[in-house]
């Protein structure tokens, strides 16, 4: 059924809805040929092909010909139940092909505790290649990976503290990554989470990605009223807004 | 306008229930009166969620306490009373409490917008306790202390969870389950 890319685009094009196409065409510019297939269908995609057992042979499909192609590809490799050791030269492979922010997304894998230390050499492998891409992919594996904790936040802070900023996506992952730390390491005020005190601590976290990472908690259902009130107060504190 | 959802719902009733239960829990003050815990629960509906469930907790989950205890006749006033002690806190936690980003200034300025709300839960009893006692001043004037000592424990109880206990960053870790 998955013989060839051009089989799933001819199966993709039965789901095609034009105005989904026009609207990711405007959401997603950098994105390659645009199909036009909601998520929701393109995770069924993704499921089929897992459970059809041909998913290898569907990752090993050109990349940049078509976006859902590529977003499905993504999901493969976040959802299919194979050792992280197996996944890895597949995320390498689709790491070199990111060309937006919707499939470099895609590709949140999430791993057991004891492959958490292959996968931070593998985000640290993505992040030394300086591409901004890569820079995303490696902080969405640690914002999946290692928010839950201090501990693994500090890991996060380490890697925060090495990053260039100044490139829009990858300043946008870093501020997802703050954000996601704050919200998953509640404090009873806004100045002492361990992520708030690392931005106004950190000498090299620009004012984009410290605002962005604000405004991603204040945009989050999991953030209760009164929390969203204090990091205004302290978006007012810091910037004096 | 403020978007009611799943959460909200949720959490309101948890709430309601929670100061129906509170209320109900009544312990011997001490001065020959009883004390409940259900501004404490208010108290906490204001500074864990928004106004509008800490209006909702109080009044609903106050008068349901009364109707269940037999106090019939309390239960409208204590609708609107308790209502009001939890919007009125809600609001000035959102307004003031959440100014202060750091731990210490946040404790105060909590202390004293449950301090106000508490005031006014006692001010509006005593009101009702003259309209009970048929415009009678003194009745509701002998009334007021034991209101104002509930509305001091429910303050420290409140705080005492809050920050001692550190049920606000429990809450939190709760709260942002998906």
């Amino acid at each position: 059924m998955y013989d060839s890319q051009s089989a799933l685009i001819e199966i993709l094009k039965i789901h095609r809805n034009p105005n989904l196409e026009k609207f990711s065409r405007s959401l997603i510019p950098d994105a390659d040929a645009i199909i036009g297939v909601y998520s929701a269908d393109l995770a069924a995609f993704a499921g089929d092909i897992i459970k059809s057992g041909e998913y290898l042979k569907v990752l090993d499909f050109p990349y940049n010909v078509c976006h859902e192609c590529d977003i499905i590809k993504g999901m493969i490799i976040r959802r299919a139940k194979l050792p992280l050791g197996d996944k890895l030269p597949y995320m390498e492979k689709y790491a070199s092909h990111i060309k937006n922010w919707a499939v470099c997304d895609a590709a949140a894998v999430k791993v057991k505790s004891s492959e958490k230390q292959e996968l931070l050499e593998f985000a640290d492998k993505l992040i030394a290649t300086g591409k901004e891409f890569n820079i995303r992919y490696a902080l969405v594996l640690l914002k999946c990976n290692f928010a839950d904790t201090a501990a693994d936040a500090a890991v996060c802070f380490d890697r925060l503290e090495r990053l260039e900023y100044g490139a829009y996506n990858a300043d946008m992952a870093a501020a997802w990554l703050l954000s996601e730390i704050y919200i998953k390491n509640p404090s009873d005020s806004a100045a002492e989470n361990i992520a708030a005190e690392y931005l106004m601590q950190s000498k090299r976290v620009n004012e984009f990605t410290f605002r962005k990472a604000l405004s991603k908690i204040t945009d989050s259902k999991r953030v209760s009223d009164i929390q969203k009130e204090e990091i205004r107060q302290l978006r007012k504190t810091v910037f004096n807004d | 306008m403020k978007k009611i959802n799943a959460r909200s719902i949720a959490f309101g009733a948890m709430f309601t229930a929670l100061t129906y239960v509170c209320t109900l829990i009544s312990v011997p003050n001490g001065l020959g009166g009883y004390v409940n815990f259900g501004d404490t629960a208010v108290f906490l509906a204001a500074a864990l969620m928004n106004p509008f469930v800490a209006a909702f907790a109080g009044g609903a989950g106050g008068a349901l306490a009364d109707l269940t205890l037999g106090y019939t006749a309390y239960a409208p006033f204590t609708l609107a009373v308790k209502a009001a002690e939890g919007l009125l806190a809600g609001i000035l936690i959102r307004c003031f409490a959440t100014k202060a980003i750091r731990k210490g200034p946040e404790i105060a300025l909590s202390a004293l917008c449950f301090v106000l709300s508490g005031v006014l839960m006692a001010g509006g009893y005593f009101g009702v306790n003259v309209i009970i006692n048929d415009f009678e001043t003194a009745p509701a004037a002998a009334q007021l202390p034991f209101d104002l000592l509930q509305a001091a424990i429910a303050v420290t109880a409140a705080l005492l969870m809050l920050y001692a206990a550190r049920l606000k960053q429990a809450f939190y870790k709760i709260y942002r389950k998906e």
